[in-house]
């Protein structure tokens, strides 16, 4: 039996990759936090996610953050991907951390994540939170990270999948 | 060099230390009563989490729709709520209430008529429940999204429970009963 | 198997006391984080005051992006600085509502690794009243200290020379990825 908060699996890449994926994701818990550190190898691109390899345009969100100067809003929709953040983007030398708390994953209603990024750059930069639905009742199997639009996530980065269990 | 994929086998397994991260109960809606309550929670923790998905089974009203909660069954004129919301567009900063009979929880629940299967979802942390010298302060998350069929909004929001007694109980309250699809998970963190 | 979220110490003040350090932190976890629940004895007229944190004895390699408020009446803003003590949140001050204290959490991943370390605060205080008050340590912050050396230790001072008073509380815990 799980215990209440574990990890499920971890990647750290010794050379850059397009992609970092969670596949065989157990159902046996509530709830899952991925925690990414890391760069993209382009600057300004988002770090996205895509759930059991949907590629429609299945997923939206809604994000507030702090650019340095002004509170902001915005919102995609009818996206391929589900964007963690959509403000300043990557760095290619400072690394950016970015919290994903993926609720009910294996339920039968959609599934709502929220996300926190951290990607200060030392006099720019930004800090995010927002809100993302992916529009599919299946439980989640599989979590595939990319950046957007397409570059690879660098060399070093780190990727770690938990899982939360409630009572 | 390789990239490192470590898979982790469930379980703690024999010998495995202590966590501070625990699960203490879980409440599930049942499409008939729109409070949801945590009782009895105990002293063993220094703080305390809420991670919940909640929709309105009934009552509509799309997705800007807030829970009440309060603390140790009620009180009157102790609860202050400050935040932050995000609607896609537009940020604004407000004050719900001061001296109220509850914390707002706004975006806390999605609405009977948004789009089928969307929840809200939020998260609650309670620092020092326990403390019988200071008030109480929560720090809370919670977002609602559906695609812009209707408004999208995330929240942060701080809350005050001006009560130096220990939280015992928890009280989530909907205008409207939770669905069966809503679920409550309280946990206790250790110091 | 460790425990993926353990308490590696804490610090639950008894008398007043101008700094609260964490010292020897462990390598053997991945992330860290630090939970904090503090007020200050500044002057009745501040409600809230910084939390500073010196990382490895450095004050001038933080830096941090912040989205905040101050009231109902004021919009929302953001602001950065550099070549700072890095800023993890709030501490109920003197002019806030009495026997409150913040609640602020901070996470910090790959806290050993070789490189430069971005970090986010969650951050809040409160105030019975509409307005929360000015200084702005409420929301959330990205925080970044530029230094690839391994953290060993966080120093925690207020802005204002304060002093954290009694009861303030810090409990740093390790996450272990495997």
């Amino acid at each position: 039996m799980p215990t209440t908060y574990e990890p499920i699996a971890t990647t750290t890449l010794g050379s850059a990759a397009s992609s970092i994926t969670f596949s065989s994701i157990p159902a046996t818990y509530t709830d899952l936090r991925i925690v990414f550190v890391g760069n993209c190898v382009s600057a300004s691109r988002y770090l996205a996610l895509t759930f059991n390899a949907d590629l429609l345009t299945n997923y939206s969100m809604t994000y507030l953050a702090g650019d340095g100067t002004s509170a902001v809003s915005s919102r995609r929709t009818n996206d391929t991907v589900l964007y963690s953040n959509n403000y300043s983007g990557s760095s290619i030398t400072i690394p950016q951390m970015i919290t994903a708390d993926v609720f009910s994953y294996a339920g039968a209603t959609n599934k709502t994540t929220l996300f926190t990024t951290a990607s200060d750059k030392n006099g720019s930069g930004t800090t995010d939170v927002a809100v993302g639905l992916w529009r599919s009742t299946s439980a989640i199997t599989s979590i595939a990270l990319t950046y957007v639009a397409t570059a690879n996530i660098a060399a070093g980065s780190i990727a770690t999948l938990y899982g939360i269990k409630n009572a | 060099m390789l990239n490192s994929l470590v898979g982790i086998l469930s379980g703690g397994g024999a010998g495995a230390a202590a966590s501070s991260y625990e699960s203490i109960a879980t409440v599930v809606g049942n499409a008939s009563a729109s409070t949801i309550t945590f009782s009895s929670i105990p002293s063993t923790y220094v703080a305390l989490q809420v991670r919940f998905i909640s929709r309105r089974n009934t009552g509509g009203n799309a997705s800007n729709n807030a829970l009440n909660l309060t603390f140790n069954g009620g009180g009157t004129s102790i609860y202050t709520t400050h935040e932050i919301q995000a609607n896609g567009s537009t940020v604004a900063s407000r004050a719900p209430n001061t001296n109220g009979n509850e914390i707002i929880l706004t975006n806390g629940t999605a609405g009977s008529n948004q789009t089928a299967n969307v929840m809200s979802v939020g998260i609650l942390d309670i620092q020092d429940y326990k403390s019988t010298t200071r008030n109480k302060t929560i720090r809370y998350v919670a977002g609602n999204e559906s695609n812009g069929v209707d408004t999208g909004y995330f929240t942060l929001s701080s809350g005050l429970y001006a009560a130096t007694t220990a939280i015992t109980s928890i009280t989530f309250t909907n205008t409207n009963p939770f669905t069966t699809s809503s679920v409550f998970s309280l946990y206790g963190i250790k110091g | 198997m460790p425990s993926t979220y353990t308490l590696i110490s804490s610090n639950v003040l008894t008398s007043s006391a101008a700094s609260v350090t964490f010292s020897a932190i462990p390598s053997t976890y991945t992330d860290l984080v630090l939970r904090m629940s503090a007020r200050t004895d500044s002057a009745p007229g501040n409600n809230a005051s910084y939390i500073l944190a010196s990382i490895n004895s450095t004050t001038t390699s933080g830096s941090f992006t912040v989205l905040s408020m101050n009231s109902a009446s004021t919009a929302a803003f953001s602001f950065n600085a550099t070549a700072n003590t890095n800023w993890l949140g709030a501490a109920n001050g003197g002019g806030s509502t009495a026997n409150t204290f913040s609640n602020v959490e901070l996470y910090l991943p790959s806290y050993t690794a070789s490189q430069n370390k971005p970090m986010s605060v969650s951050s809040v205080f409160e105030n019975n009243a509409t307005a929360i008050g000015s200084g702005g340590p409420w929301g959330a912050f990205a925080e970044l200290w530029s230094n690839t050396a391994a953290i060993t230790s966080i120093a925690m001072t207020l802005s204002g020379g304060y002093n954290f008073v009694s009861g303030s509380s810090f409990y740093l815990y390790g996450i272990k990825n495997s």
